[in-house]
């Protein structure tokens, strides 16, 4: 019995259970004595390690084998090496990304669009032009701009090809009088 | 004494044991390879059930523990006290599960494992049918989900102290080297823990079911 003549109460049982030397001297005594208390400490004490052993029993088996530590050792350094390959890799082909060459291959649709561009600026100065073949400071002699001038006039300064003088030259090379 | 019972049981707790341990631990530090290999081997399956307990999950267990080794592998020259290999061995493995956790719960925001998942739980019931019956499994599968159930009432350091004691049987000290916490600490946990399960009827009714 314990100083108040009791039983073991569980959570005596369960600081037993912990460390027995967490018992005050008196309920280690009682303990030692009374079967009742040795049983009750017994009892909880078989659950738990009954728990541990089920689940111990549950624990499927590890197929896996522990990797030796020269493959952990070999694979650090393949690993190490592969990494700085493939970082030099890919600096070089960021490099060539960058590239004024291979930004023109993967420019390319825009180059195409851009000469198509040209010719149909190329296209709409040619076709001024045809609309208006003499440039703004050559139009003053533009039929429209001389319709003051007469038929008359234009024959004086363009003698026809019918003209006697003109005819004269065609056919001696020289100026009959 | 419960600890004197627990240590008789484990198989790694005989003196024998423990300075064979302490001499392959010297061995493996010395850079000598054959003697890290058995180091491994004597500590493989007991890592890989502690992962188990905490993951409940074959495949997940073995990635763990995989990953623990290596880090144990990358890290053993910086062990100062041969004698505590155990606890820093367990002291790597609690918080490589705990990183775990967190990277699954991190991903499963994104439904990144979700397929992932599925796959695996689907080869590990693939896995354990061919290692025994149908019957077999649905009790295994029983037995995890109550566990778990048990295990969910307590609180995280409360469940850490309860299976390392009990499931991966180490003493007080040891845990307490493990998770970096007095003793007196480990054993309010461990306190808290034991009172919570012995008024569960759900723990007793969970050996009664799963008696060999």
């Amino acid at each position: 019995m314990n100083k108040n003549g009791c039983h073991l109460n569980d959570e005596q049982i369960v600081k037993a259970i912990v460390d027995r030397a967490q018992l005050l001297p008196s309920e280690k005594e009682h303990l030692s004595v009374c079967p009742e208390c040795i049983s009750a400490l017994e009892r909880f004490e078989n659950n738990l390690k009954l728990l541990g052993q089920t689940a111990e029993r549950f624990v499927p088996l590890s197929k896996k084998q522990w990797i030796l530590h020269e493959k952990i050792h070999n694979s650090f350094i393949f690993g190490w090496r592969a990494s700085f390959a493939a970082a030099i890799i890919i600096f070089f082909l960021v490099i060539t990304i960058n590239s004024d060459s291979v930004k023109l291959i993967f420019n390319k649709a825009d180059i195409a669009d851009s000469g198509l561009y040209s010719e149909e600026t190329l296209m709409t100065e040619v076709n001024y032009l045809v609309e208006n073949p003499l440039p703004a400071s050559g139009l003053f002699i533009a039929e429209d701009d001389n319709a003051d001038y007469d038929e008359d006039f234009i024959d004086f300064v363009v003698p026809s090809a019918e003209d006697d003088v003109l005819s004269g030259i065609e056919k001696g090379g020289y100026i009959s009088c | 004494m419960i600890s004197e019972h627990h240590d008789s049981k484990s198989p790694y707790s005989g003196r024998d044991r423990k300075s064979q341990a302490v001499i392959l631990v010297e061995m493996a530090v010395a850079g000598n390879p054959g003697a890290f290999d058995q180091l491994v081997g004597l500590n493989y399956n007991k890592i890989f059930k502690m992962v188990y307990y905490r993951l409940r999950s074959g495949m997940d267990a073995e990635d763990v523990t995989q990953d623990i080794f290596t880090q144990v592998f990358k890290n053993i020259k910086s062990l100062k006290d041969f004698s505590l290999f155990n606890s820093w061995l367990f002291s790597i493995a609690v918080n490589k599960v705990r990183d775990f956790k967190r990277k699954k719960r991190f991903f499963s925001l994104f439904g990144a494992l979700s397929d992932k998942n599925t796959e695996s739980e689907g080869e590990n019931e693939n896995e354990a049918y061919t290692a025994s019956g149908p019957l077999e499994i649905v009790i295994r599968q029983n037995f995890w989900k109550q566990f778990e159930s048990v295990l969910n009432r307590l609180s995280y350091l409360e469940k850490e102290v309860f299976l390392l004691r009990f499931l991966d049987q180490l003493e007080i000290r040891e845990i307490s080297d493990t998770l970096k916490k007095n003793e007196s600490t480990v054993k309010t946990h461990l306190y808290r823990a034991l009172k919570k399960i012995k008024d569960d009827v759900s723990v007793i009714e969970l050996l009664k079911e799963n008696l060999p």
